[in-house]
């Protein structure tokens, strides 16, 4: 059983407002009942969980071992940050369900990064 | 998104339009009156002990009480009613880049303010919830945008960096700029006040 993203830019690195494209692909023993890409953010760090779904690209009569294109909008805030009490981390998730009432599970997620420079915004760097 | 909050009055001076900032702390008059009320009570408490003969232990107890509270009250009563910081800036958002202008005075009905300095910073703010929420602050900026040493009353300049962040608050994380004044009296407490400043991304920030 194998799942993977592959994003087009390489660097994963993206301006706000830009489109996230890539493909998701895997290979199981059946057909899962229900597979998307989303993208969300997380806030990480000292504080309690937070973060939100930002948007989600929804598949429909998949394949066992299959791969399919996406593509997300990346809105423009927050930019991705990098501090010493709190991060915030961007991603890009394959979700998967395989039984009926199975829960939706992560598969994998790739990580990327949204900012006018293209790297997580560190305040404290002069 | 957290913003800034400006009163809906504003007023023109040098050619710009100001608008006054409203403070999102430092508003001690509720204080007061929640302290007075306390006082009341307390007097009352310790008049009804001693009157109906349970000793005058319990009610010396309530006085020192009483007193201590009355300590607290005075002081954010004379802080409500002493010389406080008032706050304008030339835009209610600024841009990340941007240079603002900021205009400041401190003024009392009663005394007259000794210094007033104002900062401008950046902080990333993490809650913690549990029992209670326990808040984590960084500051990444601090910068003297007036001195102590400084006039009463002026204007002056401050400028965002290019690659600043934006403001941004979620129910547990949070990035804020704030202007943060100080006034200071002679023979008096002082006084701090904090106004926020919505900054938004730059025109070159998204597509």
């Amino acid at each position: 059983m194998t799942a993977r993203i592959d994003l087009a830019n390489d660097t994963a690195a993206y301006r706000p407002g830009e489109v996230v494209t890539g493909t998701a692909e895997w290979s199981y023993s059946a057909a899962p009942l229900t597979a998307f890409v989303r993208l969300s953010w997380r806030a990480e760090g000292r504080g309690s969980p937070d973060g939100r779904f930002v948007s989600t690209a929804r598949f429909d009569g998949f394949r066992a071992a299959d791969r399919r294109a996406f593509r997300l909008v990346l809105p423009t805030m927050p930019y991705s940050f990098s501090g010493s009490v709190l991060s915030i981390v961007w991603r890009v998730e394959l979700v998967v369900r395989h039984r009926r009432l199975g829960r939706e599970k992560v598969e994998t997620s790739h990580i990327v990064t949204m900012s006018p420079t293209g790297d997580p915004i560190d305040p404290y760097r002069r | 998104m957290r913003m800034s909050s400006p009163a809906p009055s504003s007023s023109r001076a040098n050619g710009a339009e100001w608008v006054r900032l409203r403070p999102i702390s430092g508003a001690r008059g509720g204080l007061a009156l929640g302290c007075l009320v306390l006082v009341i009570l307390s007097v009352f408490i310790s008049v009804t002990v001693a009157l109906a003969g349970h000793g005058l232990d319990i009610a010396a107890l309530v006085i020192v009480v009483g007193f201590v509270i009355v300590l607290i009250a005075g002081s954010a009563l004379l802080a409500a009613v002493g010389p406080r910081p008032r706050v304008w800036t030339n835009r209610s958002q600024v841009e990340v880049g941007e240079t603002f202008k900021v205009r400041w005075e401190a003024a009392g009905r009663f005394r007259e303010a000794r210094s007033i300095q104002i900062t401008w910073e950046g902080q990333e703010v993490a809650i913690e919830r549990g029992y209670d929420a326990t808040i984590h602050k960084s500051t990444f900026t601090t910068s003297v945008v007036t001195s102590v040493i400084g006039p009463l009353a002026g204007t002056s300049s401050v400028r965002l960096p290019e690659l600043a962040m934006p403001s941004f608050a979620a129910r547990n994380a949070r990035i804020e700029w704030l202007l943060r004044a100080r006034v200071r009296t002679q023979g008096w407490p002082s006084v701090e006040e904090i106004y926020l400043i919505d900054v938004v991304p730059g025109a070159g920030g998204a597509r």
